[in-house]
């Protein structure tokens, strides 16, 4: 053995040296403290000024889908067939669309001012809560 | 129960679950103890710095760079409050370079202490290691008995390779020397 080995073994030899049996709770305790002081808030993934964007973005694509809704025509005839970019069939590709346009058209007006009356009622309500924070 | 990786537990602090920082105390805190204690040979203050080093971890573990191990940020930490806590003791600086043992020495020393039982060396080791400087203590500690790699060593200390390896060969010296003196009565009943 060589002095390396021989130094290991007498070191490997000694006793380990034990902390209190509560070290860890003391620790915790003055991490819980430290916690307190400055808890990490939730951050959510997506942010208000996200969540913003994508309600204007959204929006702003629904309009534009109702007016390419209202230019197109309601049957496959030569004019769809002319409607075509790089191959793409722009009919076919918007006719669920087109779909979706015609069935909200044929929602009954009651149907309409019901939806229209909950989400005006879950707006002032998040307005409510908001005032009642302040 | 599945072991969990050091990066796991960092991961799950860092977004929020301070209760998984005693996961990183559980595992550590005897090589902490242990390394403080050998800085300070005071329990009480050992513990105290073992307990505030395991603190500033955790409040600066945003800064941990995933390049290093934990262990070895954690132990530069730990070794960094010990030495702070020695300092503000005001010890007194002896120069470890007025080492003068022969090689013949050394094997006398080590051949006398390899010849004891295990309990004797045990207690002589012990000794010998108190009569040493704190960093000397420390530095044999943290490459004989928790097998810390010199480049590792270098990272805790903030010393470089080379002079962490001279200081651990002087530091065996020392030890030797030491040993030696305390033994002098054991070498005189084998001769």
């Amino acid at each position: 053995m060589n002095q390396q080995d021989i130094m290991k073994k007498w070191f490997k030899e000694l006793s380990p040296e034990d902390p209190s049996p509560d070290f860890t709770s003391t620790v915790m305790k003055r991490v819980m403290s430290e916690w307190s002081l400055n808890p990490v808030k939730y951050q959510p993934m997506i942010s208000k000024r996200g969540w913003w964007t994508v309600a204007i973005i959204t929006l702003g694509l629904t309009s534009i889908l109702f007016l390419l809704h209202s230019s197109l025509p309601t049957e496959t005839g030569s004019l769809a067939q002319n409607k075509s970019v790089y191959g793409i069939d722009l009919f076919q590709l918007l006719q669920p669309v087109n779909q979706l346009f015609v069935k909200l058209t044929n929602i009954s007006p009651a149907v309409a001012i019901g939806a229209l009356a909950i989400l005006a009622l879950w707006f002032f309500d998040q307005l409510f809560i908001k005032a009642v924070r302040r | 129960m599945e072991k969990k990786t050091d990066e796991y537990y960092i991961r799950e602090i860092l977004k929020g679950d301070s209760g998984s920082f005693s996961q990183l105390v559980e595992k550590y805190k005897h090589l902490a103890f242990s390394l403080s204690f050998k800085l300070l040979s005071h329990r009480e203050e050992a513990e105290e710095a073992a307990q505030d080093a395991f603190i500033k971890a955790y409040n600066s573990l945003s800064s941990f760079q995933n390049g290093s191990t934990f262990k070895t940020w954690f132990f530069r930490i730990v070794y960094n409050t010990s030495i702070s806590k020695l300092r503000a003791r005001k010890n007194r600086e002896i120069n470890i370079d007025d080492i003068k043992i022969s090689d013949t020495e050394i094997q006398c020393a080590e051949s006398t202490v390899e010849q004891l039982n295990k309990d004797d060396r045990q207690k002589y080791l012990e000794i010998g290691l108190g009569r040493l400087e704190p960093e000397e203590r420390a530095l044999l500690k943290m490459y004989y008995y928790d097998d810390f790699s010199m480049d590792e060593i270098s990272v805790i200390t903030s010393l470089s390779v080379s002079n962490v390896k001279v200081k651990i060969h002087r530091s065996r010296k020392k030890l030797l020397q030491e040993l030696q003196f305390v033994l002098k009565d054991e070498i005189i009943s084998i001769l």
